[in-house]
């Protein structure tokens, strides 16, 4: 049974190997991304002066100072109380975070707070769980897409009688366009946090190259595609994309792209599948012909591959992307290229673009609402979304000194402030209860269209059929 | 006095028997009151989630049979068997040959055996996820160091992940990654064959490939047995890393029941669907380890002492 003992040494060493060769074979565009401050977790602070190089606890002790925060008619409680937080931050973030909490208990001296964060991926999954067991916390963090679910659950607390209590608040300065996400029966149950507006961005440095003029108002969708076409060259890791990512039947896929010709995914209620219409089939086959016929947007096993790891037009491989404005941080702090915003190309039906975002909500069975509400009212208030130096504050009035300590431009500013005004919109964005499952039961469908598997119509065809069924879902009473 | 010595034996050993006894159940009764409190406890309640409507926001509300209704008619739940069977076929058939293969080596006499067998177990202590980062880069298309090999002898490596064709290929390759607790098993079963067994066939003149085929393969039957059963239902429940990697795509090629039972229950919270696919995946187990055994009686060769 024995084996010549070189080559058993051979095969042995040769095996030992791969782990090495594996890890040696990494691409460099993993490595650039790992340097953008993107990772969740909760850094160790010291609790009585939290800060670190980024967020310093001096300075962030003289924006305090010299912020004036909003006040309520709603009292302080007369003893100690507790109140847990559930958000969801980066590394970054976390700190400013930590550092809000530190200075309002200064102000508020009988509210501490118990903040819990928990990384994006796993965060519904966690309070679902914890919702099971019939205790949440008192302020809750939520995405746009889980609001309606809390909401019809009777998880969130509507929150007009605080408001009411709240002269101060200016509700004007939230986005209109974007409450309907929190809003219930005429009720408001959640205040957005971070909301912004998709824009069309592009890298200066590939349409300088090929001489090609930078994207602006007057653009169509049309005129994106050719110029998308025009810009895609290479292959493999040298590969430039003229636009990422591929269209996908995603929530906001209406506002993004099937309104500027007509189109729907669901109808205003979301109660019914408009997505093999011909209007929406237009747009659906246009994108089709632009990923398999021009080449110029990531293919399936692109996305699958690369896309989820490496965002192209993060690392210089895309010349255009429509991204929400809250990428604006990452791209004002990377060297690698210069880049550009432009409002969203139009359609014959005109220019529209997704309003979406966050909000924190307050737990319907908590025992201190009223801190839950003094601590709503300055976390979300234009002072604490610029104490907060978030990049895209809902607080419309923090934009500008945002933008202006985040290093980002001032056009691009008056961009987001446009698009806002203008052609936002949350209309047409999946928000009820069963939007989770209409995206992922369309998802593998459509991926099957954009290789080829199965033609355009019948694969849009199959989508309302599959769909149609748990649209009932989001008849809630 | 003989017979009185007899008492006081039995006796004797009736207490070293009770005591052995009480130690037994000392020491098994972590695990048994962790098994009751912590799996069987949730195991029963799954049955009764199963026969419910639960969103997890309310309480759960009485629906009959109506999740296992839905699952007959769910052409999603039959696809992922059909996955699942590929992925378990696949990964057990590999898995079995592959660490055989291994075994037999690291089996082998030589200086360094104890650094070989270390180097060969270390992939089965790198976590889930390492596994899977690291994995995602031996695929990748462009800069993998599969497709950077084949590249050498002129062949285009395939899009791996990406491909709905290679995507379960690439998870069965990767699946015999962490197989160190079965080499361990093996090299185990290996040395516990006979040496007077390859000794009585060497003086027969039997080749090298006889004496495995006809002493090697029978004597290991029972440890393979048990791996291929083992294996078999590791695969069917196997989900944590093809979430990781491919979250089933593309266009849920590798969308397998472990997989989708957890789509079902932590992606779209339907707990009582999700219950009542654990079931199916318990029946499917029970199932392909009761063929297997009635097929074990044709090849698996136990010898009696």
């Amino acid at each position: 049974m024995e084996m010549n003992r070189r080559q058993m040494l051979a095969l042995a060493v040769a095996a030992a190997t791969v782990p090495v060769l594996s890890a040696c074979a990494g691409d460099t565009r993993q490595q650039r991304q790992a340097a953008a401050p993107t990772k969740s977790g909760v850094p160790t602070l010291d609790p009585n002066r939290p800060g670190n190089d980024t967020w310093p606890f001096a300075e962030a002790e003289q924006l305090n100072n010299s912020l004036t925060w909003p006040k309520t008619d709603v009292a302080d409680p007369a003893s100690k109380v507790t109140l847990t937080v559930a958000i969801t931050a980066d590394v970054i973030a976390e700190v400013r975070n930590a550092q809000f909490d530190f200075f309002f208990h200064k102000r508020h001296p009988n509210i501490e707070i118990k903040r819990e964060t928990s990384p994006f991926d796993a965060y519904l999954t966690k309070y679902m769980t914890q919702a099971a067991g019939g205790s949440m916390p008192d302020v809750i963090y939520t995405h746009y897409s889980w609001a309606q679910n809390f909401i019809a659950n009777d998880i969130f607390q509507p929150l007009d009688e605080y408001i009411a209590k709240t002269p101060e608040f200016d509700k004007q300065d939230l986005p209109v366009n974007a409450l309907g996400y929190y809003e219930r029966d005429g009720k408001l149950f959640g205040l957005p946090t971070d909301m912004a507006p998709k824009l069309l961005f592009y890298n200066k440095d590939i349409f300088d190259k090929a001489g090609e003029k930078y994207p602006d108002e007057s653009w169509t969708v049309e005129k994106m595609m050719a110029v998308a076409k025009k810009l895609t060259s290479g292959s493999g890791a040298e590969k430039i994309y003229g636009f990422t990512p591929m269209l996908l039947p995603e929530p906001d896929i209406t506002p993004r792209a099937l309104m500027q010709y007509g189109g729907r995914y669901l109808n205003a209620d979301e109660s019914a599948s408009l997505i093999s219409q011909p209007e929406a089939q237009k747009v659906m086959g246009m994108w089709l012909d632009l990923l398999n016929k021009d080449k110029a947007v990531p293919s399936l096993a692109e996305l699958n591959q690369v896309l989820a790891k490496v965002e192209p037009f993060k690392v210089g491989h895309a010349a255009m992307t429509i991204n929400g404005a809250w990428i604006l941080t990452e791209l004002a702090k990377q060297k690698a290229f210069t880049w550009g915003a432009a409002p969203t190309p139009k359609g014959p039906k005109g220019r529209f673009t997704p309003v979406i975002g966050s909000a924190l909500a307050m737990y319907a069975k908590s025992p201190q609402k009223d801190a839950a509400w003094i601590y709503l009212n300055e976390y979300l208030s234009s002072t604490g979304q610029q104490f907060r130096r978030i990049s895209a504050p809902a607080r419309q009035s923090a934009w500008k000194p945002n933008a202006e300590a985040l290093g980002i431009p001032q056009d691009v500013v008056e961009t987001v402030k446009t698009a806002m005004k203008e052609y936002g919109t949350g209309d047409g964005v999946l928000k009820l209860p069963a939007n989770k499952k209409v995206v992922e039961t369309a998802k593998p469908i459509w991926e099957r269209v954009m290789i080829g598997k199965t033609d355009l119509a019948s694969g849009l065809k199959e989508i309302t059929d599959k769909i149609t069924p748990l649209l009932a879902e989001n008849k809630i009473a | 006095m003989s017979g009185v010595a007899a008492v006081l034996s039995r006796r004797g050993q009736h207490t070293l028997a009770r005591r052995e006894a009480r130690r037994f159940h000392l020491f098994v009764s972590p695990w048994v009151i962790g098994f009751v409190l912590f799996t069987g406890g949730p195991i029963l309640a799954s049955i009764a989630i199963s026969f419910t409507h639960w969103n997890l926001l309310r309480s759960p509300t009485w629906a009959g049979l109506a999740n296992y209704q839905k699952m007959v008619n769910d052409p999603e739940f039959w696809d992922s068997i059909g996955n699942t069977f590929y992925f378990g076929l696949g990964a057990v058939s590999l898995g079995v040959v592959f660490t055989f293969a291994l075994a037999l080596l690291l089996n082998q006499p030589l200086r360094f055996q104890g650094l070989f067998r270390t180097v060969m177990y270390l992939p089965s202590v790198v976590s889930g996820v390492a596994t899977a980062l690291l994995w995602l880069n031996i695929l990748h298309p462009d800069f993998g160091l599969i497709n950077k090999l084949l590249a050498l002898v002129g062949v285009s490596g395939p899009p791996w992940l990406g491909s709905t064709e290679w995507a379960m290929p690439a998870l069965i390759l990767m699946s015999v990654w962490g197989a160190g607790n079965t080499i361990v098993i093996y090299l185990a079963g290996l040395q516990g064959i006979p040496k007077t067994l390859y000794e009585a066939a060497e003086i027969d003149g039997a080749s090298w490939w006889r004496r495995f085929w006809s002493v090697t393969v029978p004597m290991m039957s029972p440890v393979i047995f048990f791996n291929v059963v083992t294996g078999f239902i590791a695969s069917i429940q196997a989900y944590t890393l093809i979430l990781i990697m491919t979250e089933g795509g593309p266009a849920n090629s590798t969308m397998v029941l472990g997989l989708y039972i957890y789509r079902q229950a932590f992606v779209f919270f339907d707990m009582g669907y999700a219950a009542a696919l654990s079931w199916a995946m318990f029946l499917i187990v029970i199932v392909v380890t009761l063929i297997q055994f009635g097929l074990a009686r044709r090849w698996v060769h136990y010898e009696f002492h």
